[in-house]
């Protein structure tokens, strides 16, 4: 899944660091949010959405069919 | 997120706990071996494990636990999770194997299991080193 976690982190001024340590999670786990590795846990977007201030289906771009083309 | 938990710290606890008993066992079974210069080796080696495996575990778990207060956040879990289903895979299927060739090889069903020991505890090792770098 497409996410704009990295440009609202630098938007910020924080580090993927700082950013984990907001959220409650690993500056890998970040990292692996950032670069698409890993889709992150409902609770886990949510907290993003509040450090960023913005709904989470603005930090996480849901594309329609992505999820049926994921299965395929 | 995941409610962070104690994952490490059980692991901590539950490797040196079986490192104590291994190291028990050589003590205990040093007594049997025949071969007197390599009775005391074995022996001293298991006390020495005994006292310094704890010791180098909990520095080791120190050093780790910077990174992450020594919890462990959901992809760790994920990593950790993922790592343990390949190792339980390969137990699952290999014991078939274990048994069959402790039947069938009896005096070497020492190093057999010790074999299969190793199979399944280098699978996690290497799954959540594979896992770790993926993501």
């Amino acid at each position: 899944m497409r996410n704009r976690v990295r440009d609202m982190r630098e938007s910020m001024g924080l580090t993927q660091a700082q950013l984990g340590e907001l959220t409650g999670v690993s500056r890998q786990a970040i990292n692996a949010i950032e670069t698409g590795k890993y889709d992150p846990s409902i609770w886990l977007a949510y907290a993003l959405s509040k450090v960023f201030k913005r709904r989470i289906e603005d930090i996480f771009l849901f594309e329609e069919g992505e999820r049926n083309d994921q299965k395929k | 997120m995941i409610k962070k938990n104690n994952l490490r710290k059980v692991y901590l606890v539950y490797i040196i706990a079986l490192c104590e008993i291994f190291c028990v066992a050589y003590v205990l079974c040093s007594s049997q071996i025949q071969h007197e210069p390599l009775k005391t080796i074995i022996k001293a080696a298991g006390f020495a494990g005994m006292v310094l495996i704890p010791v180098f575990m909990v520095f080791f778990y120190r050093w780790r636990s910077k990174d992450n207060a020594g919890t462990s956040d959901e992809l760790e879990q994920l990593v950790l999770t993922k790592a343990l289903a390949a190792a339980g895979l390969v137990s699952i299927s290999l014991l078939p194997f274990l048994l069959l060739l402790c039947a069938l090889f009896s005096d070497a069903a020492g190093y057999i299991a010790f074999g299969f020991a190793v199979a399944v505890g280098a699978t996690f090792k290497l799954g959540t080193v594979y896992y770790h770098k993926k993501y």
